[in-house]
């Protein structure tokens, strides 16, 4: 599906779009379950959270509840992300308390988490979401490229094989190996920059008002 | 909640942020890697992982005594534990160090590392005749005659020095007959297959014994192995180097079905398949893939004489003894000297290189690329506009490719040709390097470059009008000012251009 970021929103908000929602939900749920993980959620823990932050959102785009002159979507998924991650947390230690009764420690909910600054927490957000949306550009970009270009990518820019050995392998000649590796870069670099349009100041820019609706279903047709 | 306003844009992060995300990515996706790799068994340190056999991974690792490279072979760990074939491992890997053969994978040492058991061999970085099988597939081209006598003259020798020891590989095939840095072919994974699988075998748990499409009828019925059976699987690769294609094919997945073709049904005639196959070599093929061991050569010994009397006879090889290969060269360390060469001046050459060759051979489909690299050269400074070159270049990066090729497996069918198309590609790359001003790209023109001259020279066309020109502007290449370092000449290193043979034309190695 050929989209920014901003067209994919707008998609989803349509309840109708199933395939908007399905790229939706193919980029934002491994980086929220990741999320969840490194604010030291378990396994199920993460899925559940991720789950419900989903179901969040689908409403708050449904029913206009999430407001976009507030600021940046995935500022605002963050605030969502990071509140459930809390009252897991929160859960976690009224269980805790049942079950060893009398233990109470007085410790602080986001003790369980390796570095609670809410820097640190931004930073984890923000790598999570860089690694979505490589993960995102990989999927669109493999198809495009072919496996071949892939694989000299991962082998030659990722996993830093000499160029012969990845020539060899993939039965290229050793110039293809250089030619593959720009190019996949390339296109990576390039479907990024243009599928992350929120990357603007999102406050000076309405995306979700109802004329910018109207413009991207028109530039759409 | 707002993020702040100094937001992440991946487009704008250096190449190297994003490939060390990238990395998470790529292995939050992957299996987790290979523990073994930065691990030392012995004196060896792993490397990167080379391949998968069914009983054991072959890396790339270091000999930190000697710094030397070496290819390791690690059991894998399902099967560490089994003393039994731990110890018929190292067993077998001390057989093989017994067969010292100029065709035969050398065996360095066996470092053991607590349960860990590996065999230490050569390092072989020509890949296996599966490969040259595949790649020779995709550009729908057969090896030539002498080149398929050749690689089994020497597979052939190899195998009949284990043979006169008492060894039998069970499991040779194209993929087992790898070529070393100069060519040679080299038969790997031998006795330790045998010992591996017999133990398989015997506890029940592996696949049946070798590999279904080269197995010879004795060991498809089960029975004792001899080097008869060896000879049946050469047989094999020798009618698939030749025809390119399998004397008997597994249809509907079935191993069982092939096997039985091998016991019962009579072997296609390999000029039925390649119609110019010498009769002579089409009756050692057959001879080899005769149902019954004593009908065939007795053992690779027998075979290798038979080959080698009629190579006798039959046209020479493509690379006489007098012309060495093309050196390889240290890419890598080019790469780092290439960064600090002044882009133009590559491209300068490059193009004087190519426009000399499009004397030769003039190809008009090619005039205009090089046109434009000229013009780069040249013309009046227009890095800007690179949209004009990158368009141009598309078209080149076919030919790119396909010179580069040309100039790698310098025929000896259309030598100048080839070389042409590589010099030509030079100036392509070069034009491409220095319109993006990548430095990967520019390493990559002084490499095909590098490689043209190896097939004009190996081509023995006289081309001294051209040899005068290319030293003319090596030369000035050489003299031009990269800054504080001096000139290109000192920073080139010293092995960057290969030794010209004697009397071959003279001057760029000699040049410093």
């Amino acid at each position: 599906m050929d989209t920014t970021q901003t067209h994919l929103l707008w998609a989803v908000r349509e309840s109708g779009n199933q395939e908007a929602w399905c790229v939706f939900f193919r980029i934002y749920a491994p980086m929220l379950r990741q999320f969840a993980k490194r604010l030291g959620l378990n396994e199920v823990e993460s899925d559940d959270a991720t789950q419900e932050v989903l179901i969040v959102v689908q409403n708050a785009l449904r029913d206009g509840s999430y407001d976009p002159t507030r600021g940046k979507f995935r500022g605002w998924l963050y605030g969502v992300a990071r509140n459930r991650a809390l009252s897991a947390h929160r859960a976690r230690k009224r269980r805790t308390r049942v079950q060893s009764a009398g233990g109470d420690t007085d410790m602080d909910l986001l003790s369980g988490i390796p570095d609670h600054r809410e820097d640190a927490l931004r930073e984890v957000w923000e790598q999570e979401w860089r690694f979505a949306l490589l993960e995102e550009a990989m999927r669109n970009l493999q198809p495009v490229l072919g496996n071949k270009a892939f694989r000299a990518f991962e082998l030659y820019a990722l996993q830093n094989l000499p160029v012969a050995e990845v020539a060899a392998e993939l039965g290229i000649a050793p110039a293809s190996v250089y030619t593959y590796k720009n190019r996949v870069l390339g296109a990576i670099k390039k479907w990024i920059a243009r599928f992350d349009d929120d990357r603007d100041d999102a406050s000076d820019a309405p995306d979700f008002d109802g004329d910018a609706y109207l413009d991207l279903k028109d530039t759409q047709h | 909640m707002n993020l702040p306003d100094d937001d992440f844009t991946p487009a704008s992060l250096a190449d190297d942020e994003l490939l060390s995300d990238l990395r998470v990515v790529v292995s939050r996706r992957t299996p987790p890697a290979d523990l073994l790799v930065g691990a030392s068994i012995g004196r060896y340190e792993i490397r990167a992982p080379l391949g998968e056999g069914g009983m054991a991974r072959v890396y790339r690792a270091v000999d930190t005594a000697s710094g030397d490279e070496v290819a390791l072979k690690v059991l894998k760990p399902e099967y560490q534990t089994s003393p039994d074939i731990s110890r018929r491992f190292a067993q077998e890997a001390q057989t093989m160090g017994r067969i010292k053969h100029a065709h035969v994978a050398r065996i360095f040492d066996t470092p053991e590392d607590g349960s860990v058991r590996a065999i230490a061999m050569e390092l072989l970085p020509g890949g296996s005749l599966r490969d040259l099988l595949l790649r020779g597939a995709k550009r729908r081209r057969r090896l030539r005659v002498t080149a398929v006598v050749r690689f089994m003259l020497q597979a052939a020798r190899g195998l009949g020095a284990a043979h006169a020891v008492g060894i039998v590989h069970r499991d040779i095939k194209p993929g087992n007959l790898m070529i070393d840095g100069a060519g040679r072919v080299k038969v790997v994974d031998f006795g330790v297959v045998l010992a591996l699988e017999r133990a398989t075998w015997l506890t029940g748990v592996g696949k049946p014994i070798g590999t279904p499409a080269y197995m010879s009828p004795e060991q498809c019925r089960g029975e004792r192995v001899c080097p008869a059976s060896d000879v049946y699987a050469l047989g094999v690769s020798l009618f698939e180097l030749l025809t390119g294609r399998l004397p008997f094919v597994e249809e509907a997945a079935s191993p069982f079905a092939l096997m039985l073709k091998h016991i019962q049904e009579p072997p296609p005639d390999p000029r039925r398949l390649r119609g110019r196959t010498p009769d002579w070599l089409a009756e050692v093929v057959l001879r080899c893939l005769q149902k019954d061991p004593k009908d065939r050569f007795a053992d690779g010994a027998e075979l290798a004489k038979a080959l080698a009397d009629q190579e006798e006879v039959a046209p020479p090889p493509v690379r006489s003894d007098k012309t060495p290969a093309p050196q390889r060269i240290n890419v890598a360390a080019v790469r780092e000297q290439m960064q600090r060469l002044p882009q133009r001046a590559i491209v300068a050459w490059a193009c004087r290189c190519a426009r000399r060759v499009q004397q030769f051979n003039p190809d008009p489909r090619l005039e205009r690329s090089l046109a434009m690299a000229e013009e780069f050269v040249y013309g009046a400074p227009r890095i800007e506009e690179t949209d004009t070159l990158t368009q141009a270049l598309g078209r080149v990066k076919r030919l790119r490719n396909a010179s580069f090729r040309a100039a790698y497996h310098a025929d000896a069918e259309m030598p100048v040709r080839g070389a042409s198309q590589a010099a030509l590609a030079a100036a392509a790359a070069s034009a491409c390097a220095a319109a993006r001003c990548a430095a990967d790209a520019a390493a990559d023109a002084a490499y095909v470059a590098q490689q043209a001259i190896a097939a004009l020279d190996a081509s023995g066309v006289p081309l001294t009008d051209f040899w005068q020109g290319a030293q003319r502007d090596y030369h000035r290449l050489l003299s031009a000012s990269v800054g504080a370092e001096g000139t290109v000449g000192d920073i080139l290193p010293h092995n960057f251009w290969p030794d010209r043979p004697p009397g071959g034309p003279q001057g760029l190695a000699t040049a410093r």
